[in-house]
Parts: C-alpha cells; structure tokens; sequence
C-alpha cells in the first residue's frame, strides 16, 4: 500500500508545471477549465454578495440604509455579472472544459489555441464589466430595455462591449465542442455511447452558436445608441423599443436553455453514477436536450404577452411555449426511474442531484404559470418571475453545478473532499434557497412587483424571510467553497474511481496526465453499464 | 390593508377566468409535484446502497412503452391548460360590449395622469419618503363606475412604464411613442390599487396608485361635475373626503357644489395653489422650513438663491416656473438634481397659482 | 478500469484536420449570418414603418460608386477562388498572385467606402449627431434618420469584416511567400476562402437594400 501511493506520488499529471506563464499560456484544455472556473467564482461571490446587501434593505419597508439608486445598481449588476459570468459559462465552459475531451477519449478540443482564446476572450469582456463601473454602475437592469437605456451614455457602451466580447468567447467555445464531439471521438465510441453530459454540452454548444450572435448585433446596437446617438430603438429618434426586446430575447430566451441544458447533463451523470445504475431512457435523454435546444429558438415571445405584440402573436408564443414542458418532463421521469432498483449512496453530489430535481420541478411547473396567456398577465413583472428563475437558475443549475464540483473533485485533483462539511453545506444551500424563494412566489400572486426598491407595508412578512433564507444561501456557498478550496490543497488522496463511473474519464488517474490517455481507447463498453463483480 | 393570502380579491368580471387558468395549473401541478417527490423519497429509502455492498443496481435501462405514455400523457395537459389560459385571454383582451367610458392615462418618470374626453383631469405624484408607506398612501388615479365596461388608452411620456390592477388581473405596459389599450369592469365599488410593474428608474416603487370605483349615483355626480371645478377640488382632496362629497345628500351636494363655486372664486389663487401643492410637491418641499429632498418653500420667494454651479439667483415669478417645468435647469447648491418635470401636468393657471401658494409662505 | 482498453495495437489518434477546420468554419459562418440578420430585421422592420421616407433617403447614395464596389467585391472572390484552386494544385506562384490581388480589390473597396463615399455623408451632415441628421428629426423625418443610422451602422460592420479579412489574407500571404503551402497543406487558404466569400455575399444582400430601393 505504501509503495502504491509513492508510486502514485510519482505520477506526472498536468498540475506539476507551476509557473505563471504555463498557467495564462496553456494549451491544455483542463487547464483551460480551471481558470474559468475560478475567474467564475469569483464573480459568483460578488454577484451574491450584492443580492445579499439589497436583500437587507428589502427585509423591511421604508429606506433602511441605501437609495433606490444604489438599489437599482446592486439589482443590475447582480443579474448581469451572474447571468453572463457566472451561469452560463460556469459548467460548459469550467466542466465541459475540463470533462468533454476526456469523455470522448480526446488529449484535447479540436481547437486547443482557440480554446486559451476563448479564455482570454472571456477574461477581457469581464475586465471590461468592471472598468465600465468607473463611467458609472449602470442601472438599467441586466435586460436593458429603452428607452431608458437608450441615452445613458459611456457606461452603456462599455457594458455591451463587454457582453459582445463575451458572446464571442461563448460562440468560439460552442464551435470548438461541436467540432470536437464530431471529429475527435476515440474509435468505438458511437453517438450512443457517449456519456450524457456530452449530448448536454453538445445541444448547449448548439444553441451558443446560433443564439449569441443576436445577443451581438442587439447589444451593439444598444451601445451604438449610447455612443453615437441612433435612434433604432428609441421612439423620440423614430425607432422602436418593442423591436428592442423582440431581438434581446431571441437571444434571452434560448440563452436559458444555455444555462440549464449542462445542468441536465450533470444530473444525468450524478443520478446514474451514484445509484450505480444505468441512466433509465438514454435516447430519450438525449433527444430531449436536442428537442429542448430546438423549442428554445420558437418561444421568445412569452416574455412579452403585455409589451405590444399582436393578440395572434401572443397566442402563438404561449402554445410553442408549452411544447418545452414535455421533453424536461421526460427527464424528470427519466431521473426518477433510475432510481428504481439502484444502490442509492447518499453522497453529496447524489444530495445535490436530489434535491436539483425536487427544485427543478418546482421551478419548471411554475414556468407553467407564466406560459399561460391567462395567469402570465397577471403575474408578469412581478415577484413570482423572479422565484421561477430563480428556482431553475439557482436551485436547479448552481445545485447541478455544486454536484459536479464535488462528483469531480476527486479526478480534477486526486483529493476527497470532506463529505461532513460538504452536506452541511448542502444543507444550508437547500433550506436557505427555499426560504429566500418561496415566498417570492406568494408575493407575486399577490401582487408584488419586482425590481421594487421599497413596497408597501403589507408584503412585510414574508420579505423577512426571504432575507433571512438569502442569509442561510449565503452561509451554504462559502460553506461550500471552503470546502472545496480546502480539499483542493488538503483533502485526503482519493483513489482514480471512488464512485464506480463507467465513462472514460474514471478509467484515467487522478489528477489525469496532460496528455490524457498512455494511449487513446478503443471503447466498446457504454458509460453506464455496470458490472456485476 | 389589503393584502389577501394569495391571490387578491376578485374584483373585475373576468378576474374568475384568470383564477380558473390559475387553479387548474396549480392543481395539476401539485399532482405531479406530490407523485415524483414521494416516488423519490419511496426509492431512496427502499433501494439505499447497504454498508459494504459494492454491486451494482438492475441493469434496466428503458421501457419505450411506458416512456411513451408519459410522454403522450404531459401533452395533453398541456393542452389543457393552455386551453384554459387562452379562455382567461380572450375575456381580458376582447370587450364583450363597446366601452362605456374611455380615459387616457400617460405615464411618466414618475407618476400618472388621466385625462377624461371633458377634460376632468388626475395627476398622481411620486412618494418620495424614506418612511415606510402603505396602500393607503396611494391616491386616486381613476374614476370609474362599478359595474360598467371602461378603456383605458395608455401611453408614456419618457421610458415603458406598465399599468397594474392586482385584483382585477389586469397589466399592461405603456410605452412612450404608441398608444395601448386596456379595458375591465370593476364587479363592486372600491379602491383598488395600482402599480407600475416595468422597471423605469430610481422611483419605480414609488409611483402608485388607485381605481376609485364609484356606485352609480356617485359615479354621475362625477360625471356632472364641470372639468375645472373638478380638477380644483376633487382631483386634489384625500379619499376620506371625496367620499364624504360624493355622499352627501342631494341638498347638501347643492350646497357644497355651489360652495365650491363660491369657494373657488373666494379661493384665492394661493388657497387654489395649495391644494394642489400639497398633493403634488409637498412630499419634497416642506412649507415649514423643515428639511427635505427639496429646498423648503419657507421664505423661498424672493430670497437669492445660491446655486450649484456658485451663481446666484433671485428667486422671482420666472425661476419657480423654470424649476417646475425645467427642473434641471438650475439646482439649488446642496440637493440633488432628482426633480421630476411637470411639463404637461400643470395648466398655466395651476402654475400661476402654486406660485401665489408659495409667495404666501414668508 | 483496464476492461475498456481491449486493444492492443497503437490507435490512430484523432484530428480536426481540414474537415474539421472547415466544419468550424462553417459553423462560426453561421453565426456570422445570423448577426447581420438582426441588423437585417431592423432594416426590415423600419423598411415597412418608413418606406416613403426610405425612398426619399436612398437618393442620396450614389448609386454609381456603389456599383463599382459591388464588382469590386464580386471581382476578389473571384480571386480567392482561385487563389484556393492555385494551393490546392500546387501552383506556389498564382497562388501568391491571387491573394494579392483579392487583397488589393478588398483593400480597394474599404478605400472606395471610408475616402469617398462616408465623406461625402459626414460633408452633407447625414450621419448620426451630424447637422442635417438632427434636422431631419426634428422636423418628423424620423424614417430619414433611420435610414442613415442603419446604412452607417451596416455598412461599417460589413467594412470592419473586410478590414479583417484583409488583414488575415495579409497573414495567410505572409505564410503563402514562405511556401507554408501546398497540395499536401492548404486548409487555411481555404477556410479563409469561406470567410471571404461571406463578406462579399452580406454586400450583395446590402447593396440592393440600401442603393436600389423603387
């Protein structure tokens, strides 16, 4: 035993080179992978952190310590730096990364100096974001609809730079994967071989391709208007505000589907994997993703039943919309059905991946809600969107993102993790996202608008505890990252398979060589198929 | 206060279409939501991993005809649903009768007006304090019948701004160079409160509102009223005693309609001016010499006015036109240049007579 | 773990390789097409609010330079075709050649549009800000005015992917003179060639919407 792990001491794997420049140089895709992820979480602490501070101020009516300006600053910033820094790059691009090459029994992307562009790229847009602070914060709120937004000025400009500069990071990324999937696979491994996380990051990469571009063109318009003075979206200069939202949400919209389509591919992996069973319904999974990242594309229009458009228009919009609840549906049976019969260990990534599908579903029916042309009038722009979003956004894609952190922990560095720690702070995430997002729906369905600086004294109640649940989140994720930081450096060495995975990343040593593989496989078993010992 | 435990009270005819859509969807989640968690709670607790069994589960890994069956069942109601929102729709967005009554609302940065094809005209302001404020805070924006079809034409003076009456279920955004419509008919008398609902800067949370829907006697009274008379007392007075005007007794109301002929041709432009001042401008501007948002109007008229830029101006006739309706133009040294304009709000009249008001505040 | 490594013999190790490059191409073309197709829905959308005021606009582009452009354009994707067939069969000269000569008749078409034609627009006051662009607002010419925003805001993001594919056949002439390429190597003289060849389809749906409007 003690020869075993000197010998596994001796290992190369692609963390032994530590200068500096071999880090912001490298053309190693895991590499790559882990400057994303840590250039993301950085932004997730500042983005909680400022829902944490215009929490406190909500938690009681009247001004308690900020201005509605400083209040709508914190609101915008928090949705922009979460949304575009944190979400959607933060599985695809940190974990797909890092996992999608392994899985397909590649030594890399398809376009490994794309790829570092790709980062730097990314590094740039958030750079960008924080520098338009000094021309001052915006507060347009993250979806930046004129004419408000229209004539503010440099600091409009600077932040649809950025978000340009990032929507290219996103467009290379997705084509780099799309690429890789179809040219690199090792010999043997059918399409109907791959790991589920690989047809997620595959429909996910499609839908960057084809959404993000729009992202582009809008965002450049919008700060054309602020820098150069065209009218196309402001009606005093003829333009129209309504055209404004229609291109912001072709984006908007599939751009959601970006951010929970990984997500899905994660739970498939967690649920399978930690209940040592094949994942029940493997083409349906996958067809869904694909049928979901299509659906996506039709459906922008829910965002703006009272914003101007056509009666027929709005009927439309609203029927297409319902189309997507079927295939997530499926999933959720799919997941369900695979625990049946498993050998369910609670583990945290397995915690994680359970309580994703309780929340998922929570946020997913209320999607329901807003789908329909009846009840969506009356709860649009309130605070039953915000606890939707939220549900699926936070519950469903952070928890999906916690899962794989902690499921991957173990080949990312060779570590464990502590498993103590680490369901602590699943506890605290699951209880505190409850409390903090609940309420939003009750409030919403009794009125409450969102983006409100203050509200009457009457929604009182349930504002507190929402408060004290953003607290409870607050505790559960640096609970969490401390866990995995400390784990990182200090965790006990983890063996190259703790789980018992099938796919081809648990068949290489932990922490993995730069190379990958001594020598690329040739698969002919599936990612799921377990054996009986 | 009217807060409900969930959804508001239903105030409008076809609030109980909106609610039906709700409750389906409600209910047939709540199905799915109680099957798959207690699927899931049954399976982790029977087919839990036992200590020291590293076995693998059943290797099954589909059932095409199950998973076919649960995908045609989600389909279905899906349609269900949508069927149902589409009913709730088609009530809010097609009147079943031509309107009775038609009024145009503008919304602006931040507050509302309405304006009445006679010219019966209600502005409502921002709330500008940092106390708390409850929905009795919130003035009346609209008159309308109980029990009869109104339109509403909705546009915007600046940015999207979105008109919202929770318990009649009914939103609708206004948008600055096009015109909206929305319509509802209000079940009962009451107030009903109005919120702006599409995010338009600092003070989006603090411009609401109200529906004062009027039994049908009031509701005439209302109508008869001559537009300017109603604009000076009226559009200006609390709640409490519009509804103590408009249910007085058929003498009295003679009475008090002539008064107010009298009283607003005894009224002095400056007793005019406040009125009006107290609902539109008080909120910033004390008339006390007390600290505010504003500079006080104490003393104001006729002093010189040190301004941020360091010029000095006398504060005349001139300057307080300019500061209502260009606000931005000159601001006082030591406040914020947050003052909204009344350009469009305010007749002439209105002006010269808030600043008689103000003259009288020595 | 060792049960999936079942063979033996050293396996082909995997590539992008040409067909993978040109795939990326492809789909990063796509992208390209579809962030010129919001700008296009704009114009389309204000062509149907503003068609008389379109029509009014339009005269004051010259439609002669325009269509001299236009060959301009047509001519150096002519060039880079065969540009593309000279590295593919191995003819180092004409290869050298034609990627000059596309970079002369592009570098021609960003001279043709920001020396004589975008003057000529900010001399006459018609570009966003400019004196007779606010005149026209102000005196309810609106469609006149979005007319002008979206030919600056289309031609110059159609300039700018000229611009850089100017600068990328400049790189790819660099390589072509140190004889990087060859019948056995080409691929990225062909997928530059895809890049070019977009550029110059996007002109040809943009000339006829803003030079020849009836």
């Amino acid at each position: 035993m003690e020869a075993k792990l000197q010998e596994i001491e001796k290992r190369k794997t692609y963390l032994d080179e530590k200068s500096l420049k071999s880090w912001l140089f490298t053309l190693d895709h895991k590499r790559i992978g882990l400057m994303y992820l840590f250039t993301s979480l950085v932004f997730f602490l500042v983005g909680g952190l400022f829902a944490i501070i215009f929490r406190t101020e909500l938690a009681f009516p009247g001004k308690q310590f900020i201005s509605p300006e400083v209040h709508n600053i914190l609101f915008t910033l928090h949705g922009a730096l979460l949304i575009f820094l944190v979400i959607i790059p933060l599985i695809p691009s940190a974990l797909g990364n890092f996992f999608l090459p392994i899985m397909v029994g590649a030594r890399d992307v398809a376009f490994p100096r794309i790829n570092l562009l790709s980062y730097w790229l990314f590094f740039t847009g958030a750079v960008l974001l924080l520098l338009s602070l000094l021309f001052g914060p915006i507060d347009t709120g993250w979806t930046f609809y004129t004419p408000y937004s229209a004539n503010k000025g440099l600091n409009v400009f600077i932040v649809s730079l950025a978000i340009f500069i990032l929507g290219m990071s996103s467009i290379l990324t997705g084509m780099n994967f799309i690429v890789t999937v179809h040219k690199l696979r090792a010999p043997g491994l059918t399409w109907g071989k791959l790991p589920l996380f690989v047809w997620a990051i595959y429909a996910t990469s499609l839908v960057q391709l084809l959404a993000t571009p729009v992202l582009g063109i809008t965002l450049l318009l919008l700060g054309m208007e602020n820098l150069l003075g065209i009218g196309f979206f402001d009606p005093a200069k003829g333009g129209d505000p309504v055209l404004f939202q229609h291109l912001f949400w072709f984006y908007s919209h599939p751009a959601v589907y970006i951010m929970i389509l990984p997500a899905f591919g994660v739970i498939s992996e967690l649920v399978s994997v930690h209940s040592r069973k094949p994942i029940f319904g493997y083409w349906f999974i996958a067809a869904s993703s694909l049928a979901i990242a299509f659906i996506g594309f039709i459906v922008w229009g829910h965002h703006m039943f009272v914003a101007g458009m056509s009666p027929i228009a709005d009927i439309i919009f609203s029927f297409l919309t319902y189309f997507v609840a079927v295939p997530t549906a499926v999933k959720i049976f799919n997941w369900t059905a695979t625990l049946y019969k498993g050998k369910i260990s609670f583990t945290t990534p397995m915690l994680y991946a359970l309580g994703f599908i309780s929340l998922f579903l929570i946020g997913g029916l209320t999607g329901l809600f807003l789908a329909n042309l009846g009840t969506d009038i009356h709860l649009h722009d309130t605070y039953f969107v915000v606890g939707h979003f939220h549900y699926v956004m936070v519950g469903a894609a952070v928890f999906a993102f916690f899962g794989a952190l902690f499921h991957w922990l173990p080949k990312m560095f060779g570590r464990m993790y502590n498993e103590k720690w680490a369901k602590i702070g699943w506890f605290f995430n699951f209880v505190g996202f409850n409390l903090a997002f609940f309420p939003h729906f009750i409030l919403g369905i009794q009125g409450m608008p969102r983006r409100y600086w203050d509200y009457p004294a009457e929604f009182q109640g349930l504002h507190f505890a929402s408060t004290v649940g953003a607290y409870f989140i607050a505790l559960g994720a640096l609970i969490s990252l401390a866990v995995f930081i400390h784990a990182m450096f200090k965790g006990e060495r983890a063996s190259d398979n703790p789980w018992g995975g099938k796919s081809l990343e648990w068949t290489i040593p932990s922490p993995p060589p730069t190379e990958n593989f001594e020598k690329i496989p040739v698969v002919e078993e599936g990612p799921y198929d377990f054996v009986k010992h | 206060m009217w807060i409900s435990a969930l959804l508001p009270e239903r105030a409008s005819d076809y609030a109980v279409h909106v609610d039906t859509a709700f409750w389906i969807t409600f209910f047939l989640s709540l199905i799915f939501f109680v099957i798959i968690n207690f699927a899931i709670l049954v399976f982790i607790i029977k087919y839990r991993r036992r200590k020291g069994d590293e076995e693998p589960g059943a290797p099954i890994s589909h059932n095409t005809p199950l998973e076919i069956v649960w995908t045609i069942i989600p389909t279905i109601l899906i349609f269900v649903i949508f069927w149902f929102g589409f009913k709730a729709y088609a009530e809010i967005k097609w009147m079943r009768e031509k309107p009775k009554y038609e009024i145009r609302i503008t919304a602006r940065q931040w507050g509302w007006t309405a304006e009445y094809s006679d010219g019966k005209k209600l502005i409502t302001g921002t709330i500008k304090d940092d106390r708390f404020i409850t929905t009795k805070d919130f003035q009346p924006i609209i008159f309308v019948p109980a029990g009869e079809p109104v339109q509403l034409v909705l546009t915007s003076q600046d940015v999207i701004h979105s008109f919202y009456v929770p318990e009649f279920r009914v939103k609708y955004d206004a948008i600055p160079g096009r015109y909206t419509k929305i319509w509802f008919q209000a079940k009962k008398p009451g107030e009903y409160e109005v919120f702006c609902t599409e995010y338009c800067g600092a003070w989006h949370s603090r411009m609401p509102a109200k529906v004062l829907a009027l039994p049908p006697k009031q509701f005439e009274r209302f109508l008869k009223l001559p537009p300017d008379k109603f604009n000076n007392t009226l559009a200006n007075m609390p709640i409490d005693s519009i509804y103590a005007v408009l249910n007085l007794s058929d003498e009295e109301f003679e009475k008090w309609s002539g008064a107010q002929e009298k009283l607003l041709l005894a009224m002095s432009p400056a007793e005019r001016g406040k009125l009006i001042s107290q609902r539109l401008c008080q909120s910033c501007h004390s008339f006390d010499g007390s600290q505010g948002i504003g500079p006080t109007w104490k003393g104001l008229f006729g002093s010189e006015r040190i301004l941020a830029d360091g010029k000095r101006v006398l504060a005349d006739e001139n300057y307080i036109r300019e500061s209502i309706l260009q606000p931005g133009e000159k601001i006082v040294k030591g406040f914020q240049p947050v003052m909204p304009s009344f350009q469009g709000q305010l007749s002439e009249e209105q002006i010269s007579d808030i600043i008689e008001f103000i003259k009288s505040l020595k | 773990m060792e049960q999936v490594l079942k063979s033996h013999h050293e396996v082909e190790e995997k590539h992008a390789g040409l067909e993978g490059a040109k795939m990326g191409m492809w789909l990063f073309l796509f992208t390209e097409l579809l962030l010129f197709g919001g700008l296009f829905a704009a114009y389309a959308v204000f062509h149907t609010v503003y068609s008389k005021d379109f029509e009014i606009a339009h005269h004051h582009l010259d439609r002669v330079i325009g269509f001299i452009n236009t060959l301009v354009l047509i001519t150096s994707s002519l060039t880079m075709a065969l540009a593309v067939w000279s590295a593919q069969t191995n003819r180092r000269g004409l290869l050298n050649l034609f990627l000059f000569l596309t970079i002369l008749l592009g570098t021609t078409f960003l001279v043709v549009k920001l020396a004589v034609e975008w003057p000529v627009k900010f001399a006459e006051g018609l570009y966003p800000g400019g004196k007779e662009f606010n005149h026209l607002l102000q005196e309810g010419h609106k469609g006149q005015a979005i007319f002008f925003s979206l030919y600056f805001m289309l031609t110059g993001l159609h300039g700018l992917h000229v611009l850089v594919g100017v600068i990328v056949l400049l790189g790819i002439l660099f390589l072509a003179l140190r004889n990087t390429f060859s019948s056995e190597y080409y691929g990225p003289v062909e997928v530059s060639g895809l890049y070019w060849h977009l550029v110059d389809l996007i002109w040809i749906y943009l000339f006829p919407l803003f030079y020849l409007i009836k």
